[in-house]
């Protein structure tokens, strides 16, 4: 073992302080007896008490509101889709715009109901009481949909977000048509709960709660740091793991202190890799050693293969009705209809989809303000001043609004959509950082166009219904909340980790949440991943005594 | 300092009004002659420059700005706007969006471009009309403006305001933007109390926001202007989805 500057040790070891280790540090510190550490290679962000200042400069000078929240030289080649440079407590959640909604049961046994693709190892009503406790544990809102698309065990844990002005008007257009549609469950607060306010519509929940009504992972791990029940370490980048030299099992991680500290060497029994689908197969790539020369966890092949999500068509509508901006922007419509076969049905009785192919997708509406900015120049080029530039604006804002339609289908994985180690990228300790690709399966390119026309065509046929226009439809070539690249499955020789999302290679290795996806779904997928980590969180803990309670490990 | 977002900033270390008297004073524009003024040394000289450029501004305030908000409330935008450009951070870190790969930084400071180009509002109205800028009719203001602004590349047709004020070409779009990008503008353009950025009780989500008095609007105007700092509304990036 190598000798560093500093060592620590730990019961379970995070590596990653994102909303999948925030779930899960939680979930085993309030259950169980370990001593926890999380490691974490961004800073922290600014405290709760400043987010006021920092969302005023947001919005003033549209400055970073978690400034520096990144570090230079630990970035991604390629096409990293959906990839941000958030390396800070919190993860990625600190920019996320807090929607919650579940895959659906189809989403977990793609191939056998539909041919393509491939099923999960777990299925949706095994993962159903891992997202009730994602829900109560972020804190969700909301109101289930048709029992039929929108099954679920419990009720949600609080009343949901109110519709606004805008979205009950929109409710009303888009159910005229058959579909059903419903609020976005959301983890803001529409009661006080775990010390945070209810929302008041300050309205940039992406990239900051000003109050703190939003769920943001930072809150879960500061309050358990003060409680003292983890110790969470910022700026140590965890640069590899490695092996006990007479079994397979994780020895420690040799990390460094990026404030100048030098190296520190974490012993640990159980590790965690929470640091999101790019960082976490990149760190068990750079971790190859002479037992396991194409990485650690690595033995079938897979580590970095398989990446997982979904692609966008977006539709902008103009509607003869009076919509305002700034009345709750991130709320929004979803329907799950269309993730359902009885959407599939629907849609070929409407003689929106001709082909034969596989698609199911999520439907989402919101108000937009695309087309009703002000402008500076008229349709002739004239710069406007004075009163003319306010009269042309109320031309294009008095009775009437835009709705964007948004649908998200999953794209199918490719053992080639991949995370690889650029030698030709390194950072200030020459380590070789990631190279991303996303490519789509050869069934999946085969796919895409029958998918994406047929999406444009219901959305089509949604802008005609009473009188709205089409302004424009926009289809997406990246993939949306992104998973994969450790995917789980029974079977060792195609997949990365077992369902609990437990190495099969290393037993005290845990690789949860959004890189043990299967497939990516076809709506955002950050509960997935916190349903996932408690999955896995259950199985770990089972390691360990319950808390007050002395004894062995192993409880059930 | 301390390792605050904030401390590392000096607010008062720029202001807007001293660099475009400096930009008056560069373009030699005769203080004396236009204000009657025998002028009294080079101190004397830097205060009336300042004095010119703070009512250049509220002229170009005036001349672009909707009457709609009144004399007075088009006066307290132009306030505003100098306190936005004296706080303005060069090339700060900018938000990245959710699902947003690359990490960008803003504009530098507009504020030695501004202040050139409306020291050259006043030296072209003194040429081509032989008066001052703010001593012109707002029409004629409006157009030797229209004169002064490029027209940006491409197709013009339809342009909307810069998302960022800072990254207006000229001085009078830089206002504009601001101006429009602002909540309070945005109440303005839909006629509602809408109270955009502001915390507003989520039971009352589903009302239809309250129409907009004929008063109301100088009044929000001047309601803003008195708060530390603008906000804008015109460059908020769709919600992530």
């Amino acid at each position: 073992m190598p000798q560093g500057d500093e060592r620590l040790e730990a019961d379970v070891c995070f590596v990653g302080s994102g909303i999948t280790a925030a779930v899960m540090a939680e979930k085993l510190a309030e259950e169980r007896d370990c001593d926890i550490l999380v490691l974490e290679a961004g800073g922290r962000p600014a405290p709760e008490e400043r987010r006021s200042e920092t969302r005023s400069r947001y919005l003033s000078y549209d400055e970073n509101p978690w400034p520096e929240d990144h570090i230079a030289d630990q970035t991604v080649a390629g096409t990293p889709h959906g990839w941000t440079p958030a390396m800070t407590v919190g993860g990625l959640a600190m920019h996320w715009g807090g929607v919650t909604p579940r895959f659906s049961p189809e989403d977990f046994r793609v191939r056998s109901t539909y041919g393509v693709g491939r099923d999960w190892p777990i299925s949706y009503s095994e993962l159903d009481p891992f997202y009730q406790e994602a829900e109560e544990r972020i804190g969700v809102g909301g109101v289930q949909g048709p029992e039929e698309v929108d099954p679920r065990g419990g009720e949600y844990p609080m009343p949901a977000m109110p519709l606004t002005w805008n979205l009950e008007k929109l409710r009303d257009w888009g159910e005229a048509s058959g579909v059903p549609f419903w609020p976005m469950p959301q983890a803001k607060n529409t009661e006080p709960r775990d010390g945070r306010p209810v929302c008041c519509r300050n309205d940039t929940c992406s990239p900051i709660c000003p109050i703190g009504a939003k769920y943001s992972p930072d809150h879960t791990l500061y309050g358990l740091e003060e409680r003292g029940r983890i110790r969470l370490r910022a700026r140590t980048l965890v640069r590899r793991l490695e092996l006990e030299e007479d079994s397979d099992r994780i020895a420690g991680a040799v990390a460094a202190d990026l404030d100048g500290g030098g190296e520190v060497r974490v012993d640990a029994d159980t590790f965690v890799l929470a640091g999101g689908y790019i960082w976490t197969p990149h760190l068990l790539l750079l971790s190859a050693g002479s037992r396991y020369p194409d990485g650690l966890a690595n033995s079938s092949g897979l580590v970095g293969k398989y990446l997982a999500g979904h692609r966008g068509v977006n539709a902008y509508v103009e509607r003869p009705t009076q919509l305002y901006p700034g009345m709750n922007s991130s709320h929004s419509l979803i329907s799950k209809f269309f993730m359902d076969r009885a959407g599939d049905s629907w849609a070929r009785q409407q003689g929106l989809r001709n082909g034969e192919g596989y698609l199911r997708h999520d439907f989402r509406i919101w108000t937009s303000t695309v087309g009703r900015q002000p402008r500076a120049r008229d349709g002739d080029g004239r710069l406007l001043l004075g009163d003319e530039l306010l009269e042309d604006w109320r031309s294009r804002t008095e009775g009437k609004g835009t709705a964007r339609l948004r649908c998200y289908y999953d794209v199918l994985p490719a053992r080639n959509s991949e995370i690889t180690l650029e030698p030709d990228l390194t950072n200030r300790f020459g380590d070789p950082l990631p190279r991303v690709r996303f490519r789509d399966s050869s069934e999946g390119r085969r796919l895409r166009p029958y998918q994406e026309e047929s999406i444009a065509r219901l959305q089509r046929s949604f802008a005609e219904r009473g009188g709205g226009e089409l302004l424009g439809l926009y289809r997406g070539d990246g993939q949306a909340h992104p998973g994969g690249g450790c995917r789980m499955g029974d079977d060792p020789s195609e997949s990365v980790v077992d369902p609990r999302a437990r190495s099969h290679d290393h037993e005290n290795l845990f690789i949860p949440g959004a890189p043990s996806m299967v497939t990516g779904g076809c709506t955002n997928g950050t509960l997935t991943f916190c349903a996932l980590g408690l999955m896995s969180a259950a199985e770990i803990g089972r390691e360990y005594p319950a808390r007050g309670e002395p004894g062995e490990a192993g409880g059930t | 300092m301390t390792d605050g977002v904030d401390d590392a900033r000096d607010p008062g270390r720029r202001s807007f009004l001293r660099q475009a008297a400096v930009a008056l004073s560069a373009l030699s524009v005769p203080l004396a002659a236009c204000r009657g003024d025998g002028g009294a040394g080079e101190e004397s000289d830097r205060a009336l420059q300042e004095e010119l450029a703070g009512e250049l501004l509220d002229a170009l305030a005036d001349a672009v700005l909707p009457s709609e908000i009144g004399a007075g409330g088009r006066t307290e935008a132009a306030d505003g706007f100098r306190a936005w450009l004296d706080d303005f951070e060069p090339v700060a870190e900018l938000t990245h969006d959710y699902g947003s790969q690359a990490v960008h930084y803003g504009p530098e400071d507009p504020g030695p471009r501004w202040s050139s180009q409306l020291a050259a509002l006043e030296l072209v109205a003194r040429r081509r009309e032989d008066a001052g800028f703010a001593e012109l009719p707002a029409d004629d203001r409006r157009r030797l403006v229209r004169r002064r602004v490029p027209e940006p590349p491409g197709e013009a047709a339809g342009r909307g305001l810069p998302g960022n004020p800072a990254e207006a070409e000229h001085v009078a779009v830089g206002l504009l933007a601001w101006f429009y990008g602002r909540p309070e503008a945005a109440d303005l353009g839909y006629r509602a109390r809408i109270g955009r950025f502001t915390c507003r009780p989520l039971e009352q989500s589903g009302e239809r926001p309250a129409p907009l008095s004929e008063g109301d609007a100088a009044a929000a105007v001047r309601r803003e202007s008195a708060a530390p700092r603008s906000r804008r509304t015109a460059a908020r990036p769709e919600p992530a989805s």
